[in-house]
């Protein structure tokens, strides 16, 4: 550094010092002083020294005793550690300070159950809301099911030259009835039936027709509930001829699966 | 060896600090261990210096207070950047405290000068700046032979700008006004009396 470029700094050692630079020269003056000018160091040293006389001139006072208190207190609400507090820190390098070591642990316990109450409750939910949609996929299937029979029924009911034939119960269930309905060009029936007993397990439902002095299975079904008991319904595939070729329909109760021939009681006859 | 780990009085501090100074960085490398009683000792020896000089400049013990709590946080805070090299650890604080008052006294005049509408007016009216406190010279007079011989040398005028100038920081112009003196005379003078503050700063080094 040339001599004058340095004798322009020494005159910013008082202004310096005094605090009276501006922002901008203050920070250039300091920039100078951190290239490590001695000269202006030596001179600001100096004068920090000289001027720390000053405050002797004053009458010495003690702050108020809550002063530092405070000024401790502030020291911990900065998450500094006492003196008191290094050795269990030392015991433990990597522990927080001691009231933080209290503090967090319940913290983190909350969390915990706070995460496992909300992963429970999350799982009751996704549970409940499963099962919902089974409920619901279950249901939309039935529905499915039924609009499909009933645009069946609808089919069997729109023909032009659908016949019917009417059942009545026979012991052991003189209240039961029913109806068959079908069209002699198409190969399906439609069986309506109510107050038939619910059939046991390993027994079903069996539905003939007398064609030419011979029994001829039409099909199997099973009443299985109270409310197909009531009112029974069931598209059957077989073909079932002109009206005046059939001599007459019955129902009887089979083993299970059906039988080759008519074996088991009637429950309904044609008139 | 007289213990003044607890407390500093008169100019007895300016012999002690030149004595302890290497303790002093010994309590501030401590302090940047975070050792809380560092800080204590520190604040035992000099808030004694540092809280008349806070009342001085804030002028109300709770501003004073405040700033003294400021002053030591700040040296608790930043007690690995302390520089050796540009002073004691003393002048450091005494430092610390004065600017940090003038900033307070700044912000203050700003206010000031906002609600009456003015513009450059000196913080104290010349009738309102606190002259000299002759009684003080004579603490320092009774503890110090060097600092005595060298203050009562320095004449009241000269310490009078100073004193306008360090714990008022009234601008050498304004200075002028109050003293009533050319803008040259006030800056002679108050070299001169720099000049007689390091000289009796330096005596009370070699003293020690």
């Amino acid at each position: 550094m040339k001599t004058d470029e340095r004798h322009k700094y020494l005159e910013l050692c008082i202004p310096y010092v005094f605090g009276r630079l501006n922002p901008g020269n203050r920070k250039q003056f300091e920039a100078h002083l951190a290239t490590g000018c001695s000269l202006c160091i030596k001179e600001v040293a100096e004068l920090h020294e000289a001027m720390a006389l000053m405050p002797l001139l004053l009458k010495q006072q003690e702050p108020p005793p809550q002063i530092k208190k405070q000024l401790m207190s502030r020291l911990s609400v900065g998450k500094r550690i006492r003196p008191e507090d290094r050795k269990s820190v030392e015991r433990q390098p990597s522990a927080p300070a001691a009231p933080a070591r209290l503090k967090r642990p319940s913290s983190r316990y909350m969390f915990a159950a706070l995460s496992i109450l909300i992963i429970l409750v999350l799982a009751f939910y996704v549970n409940d809301l499963v099962g919902t949609v089974g409920r619901q996929e279950r249901r939309l299937n039935e529905l499915q099911t039924e609009m499909q029979r009933q645009g069946e029924i609808l089919a069997i009911l729109q023909s032009e030259h659908v016949e019917v034939a009417a059942m009545s119960g026979l012991e052991p269930s003189s209240t039961a009835y029913g109806k068959i309905l079908w069209d002699p060009e198409k190969k399906s029936l439609l069986l309506q039936a109510t107050n038939l007993p619910i059939a046991p397990v390993e027994k079903d439902y069996q539905l003939w027709e007398t064609k030419g002095g011979r029994s001829m299975s039409l099909g199997v079904f099973a009443i299985t509930n109270e409310r197909e008991k009531q009112n029974f319904f069931k598209i059957l595939d077989a073909s079932v001829g002109q009206k005046q070729e059939v001599q007459g329909f019955f129902v009887t109760l089979e083993a299970k699966g059906g039988a080759q021939q008519p074996t088991g009681p009637a429950y309904l006859r044609s008139r | 060896m007289k213990d003044h780990s607890t407390r500093i009085r008169g100019a007895d501090t300016l012999v002690t600090l030149a004595e302890n100074n290497k303790r002093d960085i010994e309590l501030l490398k401590r302090m940047q261990r975070h050792d809380q009683e560092a800080l204590a000792q520190l604040y035992a020896r000099y808030s004694p210096v540092v809280y008349p000089l806070a009342l001085r400049m804030v002028g109300s013990p709770e501003g004073a207070g405040e700033l003294v709590q400021e002053v030591f946080v700040h040296v608790w805070e930043r007690a690995g950047r302390y520089i050796g090299e540009r002073g004691s650890v003393y002048s450091w604080i005494v430092a610390v405290c004065r600017n940090k008052a003038l900033d307070r006294m700044r912000v203050g005049a700003q206010k000031g000068r906002s609600r009456e509408g003015e513009g450059s007016t000196p913080r104290a009216a010349p009738e309102q700046v606190p002259r000299f406190d002759a009684e003080n010279i004579l603490v320092l007079k009774e503890y110090t032979a060097a600092s005595r011989n060298m203050l009562k040398s320095v004449p009241k005028p000269e310490l009078r700008i100073l004193e306008l100038s360090y714990f008022e920081g009234i601008s050498q112009s304004d200075i002028t006004r109050i003293m009533r003196m050319a803008l040259g005379t006030v800056k002679s003078k108050m070299r001169k009396g720099i000049q007689r503050l390091r000289q009796t700063a330096k005596s009370a080094g070699e003293q020690a």
